[in-house]
């Protein structure tokens, strides 16, 4: 008789033959390959969840391997879309499920494609704009997906069922201003504050996938560092935008930011989805703590090794040295925020 | 009785020597809404994103009795 490699997993009560048999039945969507989402596949390709779809559209770099667990020096030298360099380690990990990997900005014309066949997302991406996004194409197509995002040494993550309770905008209407609040690139990022949130996301996702009871829709939030943890209740709103009056505003593209290629500069522009009147001030201060500013007149220019930007204080910046508009985005969303 | 202000991540900067275990406990008159107390500690409005009251969703015009426990969050969206 073969050995089960899920044999420690499988004697769980939660799990037995039959959950196991439905893990392997399923699939998950991972959404970003950062630092949450490196712990949800290696929990869920190690766990047998039978076909792991990964989607992410960054490169990995040496800043990434502070917490990103599943790259390496190598990776980070020669610049290996994550995506690719995910797979290639899933791959060497369970043999036995089957990984799909694309290097590919997630979008409103391309979300649906990437959902409509899986069983459950986990939210890994870095962005309150793909998080609406996904919040919007899920509600609509009744999608669960769990929710995690951290900032310092600590984070927050809930499991959002469509239809049973309530969405991303029920308990934040609006996505945030872009340029108005911290990243982990301004703002730092405890690795193990994200190990924390990600393996919460990932007990949650295998939770449902098993069919046992749902997890709670409650919002939680840990700080490792400090040793604390607490769960909010969180109310389905009938006024909510998305799965109240079910108006998708982000899947419809009506609250994207706008890229646009400057020809013959090797730049390329991003605008945020509505107008805003960024704080220099607060900005800079943030900035700082990621590389160069030089403020003047009526520009912030901000540097650092992988980009070089300039930023208006109507929220736009001109991101130099590229026309990849999928990596302008990324950029705009890891210094400014979007 | 006091109303116990327990802050994440980058509003802790707004409470000088803020006891992240403790949180920072005030005193405030029966009716004052969170948005009060937000202006009374000086952080600013636009830096917050979720905000909970006794373990439960609130918002800025919340009233407050004084003895709740308060917790502010900006957005946390790093992944």
């Amino acid at each position: 008789m073969s050995e089960n490699r899920y044999a420690r997993q499988q004697i769980l009560p939660e799990f037995g033959p039959e959950g196991q048999q439905r893990l392997a039945d399923s699939s998950v969507l991972i959404l970003g390959y950062g630092a949450l989402g490196c712990v949800h596949g290696e929990l869920l390709a190690r766990a047998g969840v039978g076909r792991i779809r990964i989607v992410d559209r960054d490169l990995v770099e040496l800043t990434n391997l502070q917490r990103q667990i599943a790259f390496d020096e190598h990776d980070a030298n020669s610049q290996t879309p994550k995506a690719e360099a995910a797979a290639r380690r899933l791959r060497a990990i369970n043999s036995s499920i089957v990984i799909e990997a694309e290097a590919i900005d997630v979008t409103p014309r391309n979300i649906e494609a990437f959902i409509r066949d899986v069983d459950v997302v986990l939210d890994a991406t870095d962005n309150f704009e793909t998080r609406y996004l996904l919040n919007d194409a899920c509600v609509k197509f009744e999608k669960p997906w769990i929710y995690g995002g951290v900032i310092g040494t600590e984070g927050v993550t809930m499991a959002i069922l469509p239809g049973t309770g309530p969405c991303l905008r029920c308990l934040m209407p609006d996505a945030p201003t872009a340029g108005s609040f911290p990243t982990c690139d301004t703002s730092g990022v405890l690795n193990a504050a994200v190990a924390i949130i990600a393996s919460w996301q990932a007990a949650a996702a295998l939770r449902l996938l098993v069919g046992s009871m749902p997890p709670q829709q409650r919002l939680v939030s840990i700080d490792c560092w400090n040793g604390l943890f607490n769960s909010f209740a969180v109310n389905k709103e009938d006024g909510c935008p998305c799965c109240g009056l079910r108006n998708f505003e982000f899947l419809e593209a009506k609250r994207t930011a706008w890229t646009t290629v400057l020809c013959g500069r090797n730049a390329v522009q991003v605008s945020p989805p509505q107008a805003v009147n960024l704080d220099f001030t607060a900005l800079t201060e943030r900035l700082q703590q990621a590389g160069r500013v030089l403020r003047g007149g009526l520009l912030l220019r901000f540097q650092t090794t992988e980009t070089e930007m300039a930023i208006f204080p109507d929220g736009r910046a001109i991101i130099m040295g590229t026309t990849d508009e999928a990596k302008a985005r990324g950029f705009y969303a890891k210094y400014l925020g979007i | 009785m006091a109303l116990t202000v327990l802050l994440a991540a980058t509003l802790r900067k707004y409470i000088p020597g803020y006891d992240a275990a403790a949180g920072h406990a005030i005193a405030i008159d029966q009716g004052t809404s969170v948005r009060d107390v937000a202006q009374r500690l000086l952080i600013p409005e636009h830096e917050v994103k979720l905000i909970m009251v006794n373990g439960v969703h609130g918002d800025w015009d919340t009233m407050l009795t004084g003895d709740e426990r308060l917790a502010l969050f900006p957005p946390v969206g790093g992944g």
